[in-house]
This record gives C-alpha cells, structure tokens and sequence, in this order.
C-alpha cells in the first residue's frame, strides 16, 4: 500500500511541476506576492476600529477622562486591560496595539506651560505598523482637545499660569534654566496671558472657582522645564522582542506569500482529481489494485510535500536574501507540519466536493479568497472591519499565519503554539476524512 | 474452459430509469466476447458493475470461478482500456506505464520487463520517452490498450478500443487483441464497428435498453437473424435493392419475368451483422 501510495504522490508531483500555469501560481506567484507587499508594507489605509488595549495605571479623573475619550473615538475599539495582558495581547496579535497611561499621567496631563508632558507608552503589533502612526495621530488629536478645551476654561487656565509662573521663576532661581533671555520672555508672555484672562477681554470670566495665585506650595521644580505646548509625548514601545526590536515588513509578508504558495497549490491539486475523473484515469485506478483511501492520502501526502517545499524555499529566500526572522526553527517545523497538514485535507474536501474542472477551479478560488480575505492573507485584519475579528476564528489562514509568525518573530512558547496548531490539525483531519467519505460514497452511488 | 465471467440476473437503476434490467450471460476462459447495443443500451454501465466501479442492485457477478467485483484478485486479473483516453498527457509512455504497473504491484524487474514487452505489443517502443500530449490519436489509444494489458490481466475488458483512430493503428490494435487473445487472455469487446465483431469475436452479445435481446456466435446469429439476402440489380438505368429470405426463388422469378432482357448488375448480398443488429435493435435514432 505505500509503495502505491507513493506511486501516486511522485506521479502527481510530477504532473504539477510540468504544468506551468499550476507551478507558476505555486511557486513564482507568492514570491511576487511576499516581496511586492514587503516593500510596500509602510502604506496605510482608512482604519476603523483599531482594536487597543489601554492601561491606566494612574487611575486619576484626567486619565479616566482621556480613557472615556479614547473609547467614544470612532477609530478606535478600546479594551481596559493591566500591563501585562496588555502586552501579551498584542504580542499574540489579537489586538493591533496597547497604550499604557503611567502614574502621573493626570497630574502631567494638567500641565500647559511648564512641568512635565504627559507621557504615554504605545506598543503596536509589528505586522501592523502602518497604524502605528495613525495611532500617534489619534492619541495627539484627543491630548491635543484637551489642551484646546484647557484655553476656553479660564479658571484653569489662571490656574495652570500661575502654576507655570511659580515653576519657571523657581527654576530660574535655582540657576536650572541656562538661557536667561529666554526665561525672562516665558515670564513676561505669562504675566501678560494672566492679566488677559483676568480682564473682561478674555471670554468666560472665573466664576468663583478659580484658584488663582495658588501655585506656591507646588512641588514641581524637578520637572519645571518650558515643554513648548506639547500636548502628549508617545514613547513607542517594541512588541515581542526587546532586544532586537521590531521586523521588519518582510517578515509580515513572507507569511502570506507562503499562504498564496499554499492556496495555488491546494487549487492545483483539487483539480487534479477531478481531472483524473474525467479523463478515465480515476476509473483505471480503482480498477487497479489500489483502494480508495490509497489514491487519496497519495494525492494528499503530493499536496503536504509541496507546501512544505514551498514554505521552506520562501523561508529560506526572505532569510537569505531579505533578512527575515525565523527565532524558534524547531517550532516552526511543527507549525509548518500542521500548515501542510490542514490545507492538503482541505485539498482532498474540495476535490471531493467538485464533479467537474470548472466547479472544482470555481469552488476553490471562491473557498480561497474567502479564506484569504477573513483570514488577513490580503488584507490585515487591522484593516478590517471589527465584525471580522470573530469571522477571521474560521479562517485557516489565519491560524496559518498566526502559526507562520509565532516562530518567526512573536516568538510563542510551545505551549502558546499548541492551540494554533491543534486547530489546524483538526481542520486538516476533520477534512480529509469527509473527503474520503464522500469521495467513496460517490464512487458507490454513480 | 470454465466460464471466467457470470452476469446472473443483474440489473441497475438510475433515479427511476432501468438502465440494466435482469440480465444474465457468461464468459467463456480464452473467448473473445462482443458486447454490442444502440447508445444508451447499458453497455458502459454493465462494463463498470463488472470491473467493480458499479454496485448492481439486484443480481450477482462472478469472476475466476468464485470472486467477487472490486476484490483484490478480481482487480488484479482484470485489465480496463476505457473508451476514454484514461492516460496522463503531461508524463511519457514509459512513466504512464510504470505509474499504472506500480498501482499493479509490479516490483522492479518485473516491471520494467512489462514495459518494454507491452511497448513493444503496441508498436510504441520507439516513443516511450516522448509525453503523451504529442502522441497522435492512434499512439494514444495503442497506450491506453498497452496500459489495460500491462499486468497481462485474465481478463481484458476493451470498451471500444479503436474509437476515432486511422485503418492503421486500427489494424494494429486489432492485431494486438488477437495475439493476447491467442496468448489466452479472455476478452469483452465492444464496439460500434461490427467488421471488428466479425473479425475478432468468438461469440457476441447484443443488448438493447437494458436487456439481453441476443447471444451467439457471429455465424449463428446471421443464421438466426440474418434472415434476408440483399438482392440488387440494374433495370432501366436504374438500381434496385430487394431484401428476400429466399433469394434464389427471388432471382428465379426475375429472371423469368417479362422484364428479363433489361435486368443487370445481378448481385446477392448474405446478410451482415449490421443487419442482424438493426433487426434486432430498431432503426429509430438513439441519443
């Protein structure tokens, strides 16, 4: 029985390297693909519901108040989270980024003038780091709001003027400020702003809540440098490996250009069985002395050889020539094992499934670009509605390149590993063996 | 030679159409044996509960004395050349037969001497490297015997081996189904060319929507069915085909008829197969 088996596999492996439409989709079309989106992996696009786990560890009103913002913000779907989840979620990628609002955020978040800027951490998924500056652009437009909203409230406005007059004389006292002339154009452009909110000319008066002059006893000298209006300061953290920072675009494109290898080959091969039905060659083979099950684990095992040929040889190729990372090989031949697995038992469901050339071709493309388009094979999911999330569960591709980038760069234990390749084995198993179900129910039937 | 093949009461449905419909016949060891019937007659459906790919619904098939279709000796003793070209246009002669030699369980040796051998029965030995897709018509069909013979199969079922090809590589083909069967290979042969049937088999069934409506050899069944001579002649410039069953008495009376002087071009035809088939088959068309 192997030796048949194999009989079938090598013929079959055979057939598909001398057909050159079916090697070039298999083999050329996802290099094109890997290094063409490599390349423009810095482009960006219209973002709705960027999923973002916030931390607010000063749980101060200002935080809260800016975390509610974030919320409502159209652009963005907020999970509350502590650090380390944070963290482990988007280095999982299940979330595209995280954003941490440290202690003294709300007190820092007060300061207009002078004191410290407030200060957030931003961590963002590296497969995604097209949003990354979007994120800068989001988080600054809101700290930038408040900044504006902080201008209309005369009362803290007064406030944080004479807050910022006390810090910048101190500082100026204590000989921290080195350019005098500089120092003394700050006090007089504050002593003015003061006298303009107190008079009628500024609009909305203090209405008897003001604080005014009550800056004195602020501890606030180490931090009195002028920080010119900057409403928010982003520290951009890296995601998974904190030694060698972040791939680079490449190695979130050399996984999906694994995947196309992958679905051309699962197209080829599905048409090659019904092919094998309708030219008779199906007919002589169960005439012959090979079963059923034979013809189709040959077939299937042709599919597996060919994915991991593919795999290896764009693994080897972005490492090689564009510097791609592969931090954890053992994990990865299991995640390519599981890969191979999974999409030669989804080859033999939809060769089964097809009566002719055209359905099968049809049913396949349709199956693929579904799987690729839920899974973030084409898009990235970020990119996506956040209907998707749910629906990308159902997608091989998905778990295929979650399987692709966890020994590569999100550097998963194997404990991490275990789930994503054990939904695709099952997918894989579940498969094939409707497959050969089905495949020998319509032998017996028609 | 005891019967190699025993059809007993078969018969096989298709949603609510009878395509085969109790019919029972066998196969003698070392026969030729013609299949013959109208398109649509049951012919491919019968071959495929035979060799196994089919499950009658009712009946009982009997291969080699005691085996049952789809078997594991029953597989390996039966040779299928299909009507259609069941060969991989994108490898060699030589690798479409090692492939189907290995699906046989050939080993090595053995093997490669089948290739050359049956290369060589086909008259292909001088093309076994070259891709099927640039053999013609005729190459293709003599591999797609040369396959069905590889593994020198008891029995060889032949589902109308010469279809579409030239007079040469039919004579060829022909040949090669005379030596096999000269080398003790049982065959069933259908076919629409009824010269083939003549030539070639020992004994022909005829069946039609299903059923067995004749079984003998070629002679008998001109005996039996074959009843009209085909008389023809020329008569005022004229050519005239009369069909009798008593052609002498027939030539008699136009001989001593009034019109005598002006009749030529005398001839009698015996009957053919051809005639026997559509005697027994209809005329009407058959789709």
């Amino acid at each position: 029985m192997t030796k048949k088996l194999l009989a079938v596999t090598q013929k079959d492996l055979k057939l598909l390297y001398r057909d050159k439409g079916g090697f070039f989709f298999t083999f050329i079309f996802p290099i094109i693909m890997a290094v063409f989106f490599g390349s423009m992996m810095s482009g960006s696009g219209g973002i709705k519901g960027i999923s973002l786990q916030v931390v607010d560890a000063d749980q101060s009103v200002i935080s809260k108040a800016f975390v509610d913002k974030l919320d409502a913000a159209a652009e963005l779907k907020v999970v509350l989270s502590d650090e380390a989840t944070a963290r482990e979620t988007v280095r999982k990628g299940k979330a595209a980024a995280y954003l941490i609002l440290p202690k003294g955020f709300g007190e820092a978040k007060g300061n207009l003038f002078s004191g410290k800027t407030a200060t957030v951490q931003l961590g963002v998924d590296p497969k995604r780091s097209a949003i990354k500056g979007l994120l800068q652009g989001v988080l600054m437009s809101y700290a930038a709001e408040d900044m504006q909203s902080a201008f209309t409230d005369t009362s803290k406005m007064s406030t944080q003027i004479n807050k910022s007059l006390a810090e910048v004389r101190q500082a100026r006292d204590s000989g921290e400020l080195g350019d005098n002339d500089k120092t003394d154009r700050l006090l007089d452009f504050l002593d003015n702003l003061q006298e303009m909110v107190d008079t009628d000319s500024f609009n909305n008066t203090s209405d008897g809540n003001s604080t005014v002059g009550n800056t004195a006893d602020d501890n606030t000298s180490e931090e009195s440098q002028f920080n010119g209006f900057q409403p928010l300061i982003i520290e951009t953290q890296a995601i998974t490996v904190n030694r060698d920072g972040p791939p680079s675009g490449y190695d979130v494109s050399f996984p999906q250009g694994i995947l196309w290898g992958i679905l051309g080959c699962l197209s080829a091969f599905s048409l090659s069985l019904v092919s094998e039905r309708n030219q008779g060659t199906l007919s002589r083979l169960l005439v012959s002395s090979a079963n059923r099950s034979t013809i189709l684990a040959g077939k299937a095992l042709a599919c597996f050889l060919t994915i991991i040929f593919i795999a290896v040889s764009l693994l080897l190729l972005g490492k090689l020539v564009f510097g791609i990372q592969i931090k954890q090989p053992d994990l990865m031949v299991l995640s390519l094992v599981a890969i191979g697995f999974c999409f030669s038992g989804l080859m033999i469901l939809f060769s089964v499934i097809s009566k002719s050339e055209k359905a099968a071709s049809g049913i396949t493309w349709a199956a693929m670009m579904l799987m690729a388009m839920a899974g973030g094979g084409m898009i990235p999911l970020a990119f996506m509605p956040a209907w998707m999330t749910p629906v990308s569960q159902f997608s091989p591709v998905k778990w295929s390149i979650l399987a692709l980038e966890g020994p590569m760069w999100r550097q998963f234990s194997l404990i991490e590993m275990l789930p994503v390749v054990a939904v695709l084995f099952g997918i894989g198993m579940v498969s094939f063996l409707l497959g050969v179900r089905l495949f020998k129910w319509q032998s017996s039937s028609t | 030679m005891p019967d190699i093949l025993i059809l007993d009461q078969i018969s096989k449905q298709f949603d609510q159409s009878k395509v085969i419909n109790q019919l029972s016949f066998s196969v003698k060891g070392g026969e030729i044996f013609g299949l013959l019937g109208p398109n649509g007659a049951g012919k491919t459906t019968l071959v495929n509960i035979m060799t196994g790919l089919l499950n009658a619904d009712q009946g009982t098939v009997t291969l080699f004395e005691k085996h049952a279709p789809g078997d594991n000796f029953a597989r390996a003793n039966i040779g299928l050349a299909s009507q259609s070209l069941a060969l991989y246009e994108d490898l060699t002669a030589a690798e479409n037969l090692r492939f189907f030699g290995k699906m046989h369980a050939l080993e090595k040796t053995a093997l490669k001497t089948a290739v050359s051998q049956t290369l060589a029965v086909v008259g292909l030995e001088d093309r076994a490297n070259q891709r099927v897709k640039e053999f013609s018509g005729g190459m293709k069909r003599r591999l797609n015997l040369a396959v069905a013979i590889l593994h020198k199969p008891k029995l060889l079922i032949l589902d109308e081996p010469t279809v579409g090809v030239d007079p040469q590589s039919r004579n060829a083909i022909m040949e090669s189904i005379q030596t096999l069967s000269d080398q003790g290979h049982s065959i069933i042969y259908t076919t629409h060319y009824m010269e083939e049937v003549e030539k070639l088999c020992d004994r022909v069934a005829i069946i039609d929507k299903g059923q067995l409506v004749a079984l003998d050899s070629v002679n008998g069944l001109l005996q039996t069915h074959g009843k009209n001579h085909r008389i023809r002649y020329s008569q005022n410039n004229k050519v005239i085909t009369v069909d009798s069953d008593n052609p002498l008495q027939k030539i008699r009376e136009l001989l001593n008829s009034e019109q005598q002087a002006r009749i030529s071009n005398l001839s009698v035809q015996s009957p053919t197969l051809e005639q026997v088939f559509l005697n027994l088959t209809g005329r009407e068309l058959r789709d």
